[in-house]
């Protein structure tokens, strides 16, 4: 496992809390932006960086539940019978993440966050709450089982897989879709978590920095929610992620990961 | 909605200690990894009590599933724990 540095660890934390900021504001854990910027950025190998991920995606839906609970923005009987099939997949995803090759990883990695980055440019085109799927469960939890997988497996929560089921499906407004998401995610990530730390993946003080970074991003990501309008957070968001797919891939050319 | 956030009051209060205990393990040297220990427990302990909630609210789907996934969680580290 690494040793790192003081102003590796500090400048992890502050990478953190720039992105539980944005997974508190858009309900995603923020591992989507934190563990490409870890690897193309800060040089973390994959495995501990998808760990220190695995964390403070914990930490940021522990974080941002306190807020949405508040509000009344957490619907857990429509989010109740989603777990099961999640944890599930999470926890396939994190056995085959052991033993994977990092740069397959990678690469479906940079596949992923392209992927997110197109589709909030396209929900900033389609206004409007979605009315609910008239035959949503089987949908919803295919969904999970394969969002659960691969959020272990990448190191993210499952929000990118939540959001969508409660908004699209259950037709709720995208609010109360990131509250629940949130929530569920932290369990998500404590089973892939759980699973990394038995295997000897987890860098302890490299997931501290980040949890602890992820928190205070999260707490502020989750109140500027109410006030920032959607539609620029998701083209801000957007255009990170290219920048990181590019990095991140840049990294797996030169063989970095 | 009032009667909503007063039932999920429990919830709250075991994230607030889950997250106050994780703070102070891990600005203690030589305790981080106990620190992420507790924060991996945390959303455990949520989920079984978000189970407990929504049994006495009637929803039985809703709470099994969350109650069965912490087992299956609780059974997987058992599991890797004795592996090792």
């Amino acid at each position: 496992m690494g040793e790192y540095a003081t102003t590796t660890l500090w400048l992890v934390a502050a990478v953190s809390c720039l992105a539980g900021a944005f997974g508190g504001m858009l309900g995603v854990g923020g591992g989507i932006i934190l563990v490409p910027v870890l690897v193309g950025a800060l040089g973390v190998p994959l495995p501990e960086a998808r760990s220190a991920s695995l964390i403070s995606v914990i930490v940021t839906s522990l974080g941002s539940s306190l807020v949405y609970l508040r509000d009344d923005c957490v619907h857990l009987d429509k989010a109740g019978p989603l777990q099961l099939p999640t944890i599930l997949g999470a926890i396939l995803g994190a056995l085959l993440g052991t033993w994977l090759d990092p740069r397959i990883v990678a690469v479906l990695f940079a596949c992923l966050i392209l992927y997110v980055a197109w589709k909030m440019m396209m929900q900033n085109r389609a206004k409007g709450r979605a009315a609910p799927h008239p035959n949503v469960w089987p949908w919803a939890l295919l969904a999970c089982v394969g969002g659960g997988m691969l959020s272990s497996l990448l190191g993210v929560g499952g929000g990118l897989i939540f959001v969508p089921v409660m908004a699209l499906l259950f037709g709720t407004d995208q609010r109360s879709a990131s509250g629940t998401s949130v929530f569920l995610i932290g369990m998500t990530a404590a089973s892939s978590a759980i699973v990394y730390s038995r295997s000897g993946l987890l860098n302890p003080l490299l997931g501290v920095f980040a949890a602890g970074g992820i928190f205070a991003g999260s707490q502020i990501g989750a109140r500027l929610s109410r006030v920032i309008p959607e539609e620029k957070l998701r083209v801000i968001f957007a255009l990170v992620m290219v920048a990181n797919a590019v990095l991140l891939l840049n990294k797996v050319a030169h063989g970095q990961v | 909605m009032g009667k909503s956030k007063e039932t999920w009051k429990p919830i709250r209060f075991i994230i607030v200690l889950g997250l106050l205990a994780a703070g102070i393990l891990a600005v203690i040297p030589g305790y981080q990894e106990r620190a992420l220990q507790v924060l991996m427990v945390t959303p455990l302990a949520v989920s079984t009590v978000s189970g407990i909630l929504l049994l006495k609210r009637g929803k039985i789907g809703a709470a099994m599933s969350f109650l069965l996934s912490v087992l299956f969680v609780l059974g997987i580290a058992f599991y890797e724990h004795n592996g090792q």
